[in-house]
């Protein structure tokens, strides 16, 4: 479909009114158009205007622990949290800086100290700025930090910090629909744990895993809230050789 | 109405990345029951309609950062999750004797009737004279699609008209109902 002919049909697609062929057309075309996602965006305002004044029932408690419940049982969600991987960076960081301690001499530790700490703002500056190569590349730079690459149908490059910090720096994996996601899986000590679900577009998702441990990173697409065992086929993967 | 600032939600989205679980159970107080509303009043299964919010909220939760302040309110972001679960649900071939019970319940001319059920429910002063000014057309569309969980397909088979009229239709309604609700300040 032609731009003119996908926005013609935007006021249905906020009301889930199209067919799943025209919803997977037009959910990828939002990707590269900000003025037809902004145009969706305020239909569903109004759909929702009007969903939610026309109706609210009492919820019972059950509900909620049904929730809880599910929260317990659920896979640990990735986290995009610009804090804490600045965190685990600045702890990687740090680890740069004991080694520098360890190995040079007393008059060397200062200059040292300012080119590690260049360095980290150097990665800030990059993940402000949503560049996650470059993050990846300055990364790198830590110790023991390395970065790997997925490969199958699709291709994701992924930097692995020391600390046990993980991110994808890069990648190619084909657009999804809105039902389905991209779950990550790591390999370790022999089992397949799900790292949780990669966001969309995936460069930028982080996650945690044992680098004592880590034996491969799996990438599958699933339904969008993800699975606690998957039997699908890998879309992209990496093993340790 | 949601009556949260921006700047609200978007702590709360914060809290909810940082694993923050009370952020979930206020996101939880705020939206449950519209969110539960909205899936009963699409479904007509209260069984189902209870899957259907359990799911939103742990959606919510495991990928918060989907939600965008910037691009609408939490109610907004739920409901539309809520609406699209629902609709594939009662779409799908797998529900297909939920969706059979379901329309024997809801008679083409007999339900999904805004104007019915809105004193009732309390909608909104505002909400309730955006629909009412619409040609009653165009209002039909939007309804059987919306709390119908029709495509515009199946709305147009419904009411034996062409494809392309109750596109249009749908779309020329909900035009003017965001431009009614927007010189309300209401919506964007």
């Amino acid at each position: 479909m032609t731009h003119d002919e996908i926005r013609e049909l935007l006021a249905l697609h906020a009301l889930h009114a199209v067919d799943d062929g025209e919803r997977e057309e037009i959910e990828a075309h939002l990707d590269g158009c900000d003025d037809c996602r902004g145009e969706v965006d305020d239909h569903r305002s109004v759909a929702s205007l009007i969903g939610a004044q026309s109706i609210e029932v009492d919820v019972p408690h059950s509900l909620w622990e049904r929730v809880e419940s599910e929260l317990a049982s659920t896979v640990t969600p990735i986290r995009r949290d610009r804090v804490s991987l600045l965190a685990a960076v600045g702890a990687a960081a740090a680890m740069l800086v004991l080694v520098v301690v360890q190995t040079t001499r007393l008059t060397d530790v200062r200059s040292e100290l300012v080119a590690a700490e260049m360095q980290l703002t150097q990665v800030e500056q990059a993940i402000a700025a949503g560049d996650w190569t470059g993050a990846a590349a300055v990364a790198t730079g830590v110790p023991d930090a390395r970065t790997v690459t997925l490969t199958g149908d699709g291709r994701a490059i992924i930097t692995l910090l020391p600390d046990g910090t993980g991110f994808v720096a890069e990648s190619d994996l084909a657009a999804l629909p809105t039902d389905r996601s991209y779950q990550l899986w790591i390999v370790q000590g022999g089992e397949v744990v799900s790292a949780g679900l990669l966001r969309r577009g995936a460069t930028g998702s982080t996650f945690r895993f044992d680098p004592a441990s880590l034996e491969g990173l799996v990438v599958t697409e699933e339904e969008a809230a993800g699975v606690v065992t998957s039997d699908g086929p890998a879309i992209a993967a990496w093993f340790e050789t | 109405m949601e009556t949260k600032t921006p700047l609200d939600e978007a702590a709360l989205r914060q809290r909810l990345i940082n694993g923050d679980e009370q952020a979930l159970a206020e996101a939880y107080r705020r939206h449950s029951g519209v969110v539960l509303g909205l899936a009963q009043r699409i479904t007509r299964n209260r069984t189902l309609a209870e899957d259907i919010a359990q799911e939103v909220f742990v959606r919510l939760w495991r990928n918060p950062s989907r939600f965008d302040p910037d691009r609408g309110t939490l109610r907004s972001y739920l409901l539309t999750q809520t609406h699209g679960r629902s609709v594939d649900l009662i779409r799908s071939e797998s529900s297909r004797r939920i969706r059979e019970d379901r329309d024997a319940t809801l008679a083409p001319g007999t339900g999904i009737s805004i104007e019915d059920e809105v004193v009732e429910l309390r909608m909104g002063e505002h909400i309730r004279q955006a629909l009412e000014e619409l040609p009653q057309n165009e209002r039909a569309a939007i309804e059987m699609a919306y709390f119908g969980g029709h495509s515009y397909r199946q709305v147009a088979a419904l009411l034996g008209e062409a494809e392309g009229t109750v596109k249009s239709r749908i779309r020329m309604g909900m035009a003017r109902l965001g431009a009614t609700l927007s010189a309300s300040g209401i919506a964007p």
